[in-house]
């Protein structure tokens, strides 16, 4: 895992949804655990498609469901 | 069969307090909110650099997950209506009751998210990648819309967007859908956001006081003969209405009975306003009272110290009240607050009514003449009243007039 890219999408999760730092692990479920509704799903992928020049296309791509999903796939966009 | 309205719970935001001491004080010692915006410097050609500004910035009080789609006009009030609840003791469930609505309004939505959102929009993102809470914060009816949500209403919900009368609109309508029987509780109300792009507005109309950038508290003189213009200002004003039987089987401290409200329209002019329409409105509000222009003890007026609109709103009152009925226009000390001062004056006359204090027009150092001859309230004065007057005036030639009586 790239520490750099978790930092990232840890501090836009922090700072979007008022969440502690500690809650923002790899494994946490970001509807169950992080209780992120449809509109801040909605705005978290803004905010990393700003942060990192990239198209998520959520609605198309189920595997996303935790912040380990998110940084994966930014470490692949990134590795390319 | 009609039924009775009162009012069982207040709150509020203003450029002078957002309790009544702090008012009451401030009126006494007749201080202004309004001070001058050197955070407006960037504006550029904005020549009323001076505001009536709401000393609240922290609203973390409200759950994030409302608050994520509120601008400040909403957090304002949703604050606002937090306390007016908390003071009525309005149960849960009888806020989410299906007999339990709302209505409030503002006159721009969320006009800094707008801003902001036409910015980014035009000059950085486009459209690819906006977030989804924007349009939610601005929206026309943003305040009522996020206020249901919060609050749980699932009785009508009607949002009011006309300018300088959203608010006093949106306690009309808490009041008819009470006296009519479509709910038993109303929770209403409104209010306006700062942004200096409604100073920018309406100085390009040449409707702000220039001039007045070092003495921001001198700027607003309603009825003055030296005055020139609005001061643009923020706020917000919450009411709880109820069906005086509801209220009464509760035990609930009753602040006021709402007894009168009328709203028409000049049909004539997009700005200017017309005295025989507000005179129609104050008497068809008075006519909805059963009471008799003697009978009410002091009138708020609208006045916003424009040079045309303050005429004609004292010719109207003169028509309808002869020259001995106390009147004053309190944005003199809070400047102008627009959708929010309908909600923010029906306050104060409440306060007016209950404390037997009747605030003086501030900055009225000489009263014009062409205003016609009535008992402008030059010192503060402590009298008893029994019934009062709310008075306000839009755009569009849109009306109000709100009468409030003791119980």
């Amino acid at each position: 895992m790239n520490h750099d890219v978790f930092k990232k999408v840890q501090a836009i999760i922090v700072e979007q949804f008022e969440k502690n730092p500690e809650e923002i692990t790899l494994e946490k479920l970001l509807v169950e655990d992080l209780e992120l509704d449809s509109l801040d799903m909605f705005d978290l992928v803004c905010a990393l498609e700003k942060e990192y020049d990239f198209h998520f296309q959520l609605d198309k791509d189920s595997s996303i469901e935790t912040v380990g999903d998110i940084v994966g796939k930014l470490e692949n966009h990134l590795s390319k | 069969m009609t039924r009775r309205v009162v009012i069982t719970g207040i709150g509020f935001y203003s450029p002078i307090g957002d309790n009544l001491t702090d008012l009451r004080s401030n009126f006494e010692q007749m201080k202004s909110g309004v001070r001058t915006m050197t955070e407006w410097d960037k504006a550029n050609g904005l020549n009323a650099r001076i505001a009536g500004v709401v000393g609240q910035d922290d609203f973390s009080e409200i759950p994030r997950q409302y608050r994520r789609t509120m601008d400040r006009v909403a957090m304002m009030c949703a604050l606002s209506l937090k306390r007016a609840v908390a003071q009525s003791g309005l149960s849960t469930s009888a806020v989410t009751s299906p007999r339990t609505g709302i209505s409030f309004g503002s006159a721009m939505g969320g006009l800094e998210t707008l801003f902001d959102y036409a910015e980014d929009v035009s000059h950085n993102s486009g459209f690819g990648r906006q977030n989804a809470t924007a349009f939610l914060r601005f929206m026309s009816h943003t305040v009522s819309a996020n206020l249901a949500v919060m609050f749980g209403i699932i009785g009508r919900n009607i949002p009011t967007s006309s300018a300088c009368t959203a608010s006093a609109q949106a306690i009309g309508t808490g009041y008819e859908s009470i006296k009519y029987g479509m709910s038993d509780v109303m929770l209403v109300g409104g209010g306006e956001g700062l942004h200096y792009v409604e100073a920018g507005i309406f100085d390009s109309m040449g409707a702000t006081a220039i001039g007045y950038n070092d003495n921001p508290e001198e700027a607003s003189r309603p009825f003055d003969i030296s005055r020139s213009g609005l001061v643009v200002s923020e706020g917000s004003g919450a009411l709880v209405l109820e069906e005086y039987e509801h209220a009464k089987a509760r035990g609930a401290v009753i602040l006021g009975e709402m007894v009168g409200y009328a709203t028409g329209c000049d049909g004539s002019h997009i700005t200017l306003p017309s005295e025989r329409g507000m005179e129609s409105v104050m008497r068809d509000a008075l006519n909805d009272a059963r009471l008799n222009s003697s009978d009410i003890g002091y009138i708020n007026a609208h006045a916003t110290a424009t040079p045309k609109g303050d005429i004609f709103e004292s010719i109207a009152v003169h028509r309808v009240f002869g020259s001995t009925t106390p009147i004053s226009s309190i944005k003199g000390y809070t400047g102008h607050m627009f959708g929010g001062g309908g909600a923010f004056e029906t306050i104060v006359s409440l306060m007016a009514l209950n404390e037997s204090f009747l605030p003086a027009n501030k900055n009225l150092v000489e009263i014009d003449p062409t205003c016609a001859p009535l008992d402008y309230i030059r010192a503060h004065r402590e009298t008893p009243i029994t019934a009062v007057m709310n008075n306000n005036f839009a755009f569009g030639g849109i009306n109000t007039s709100i009468i409030l009586k003791k119980i």
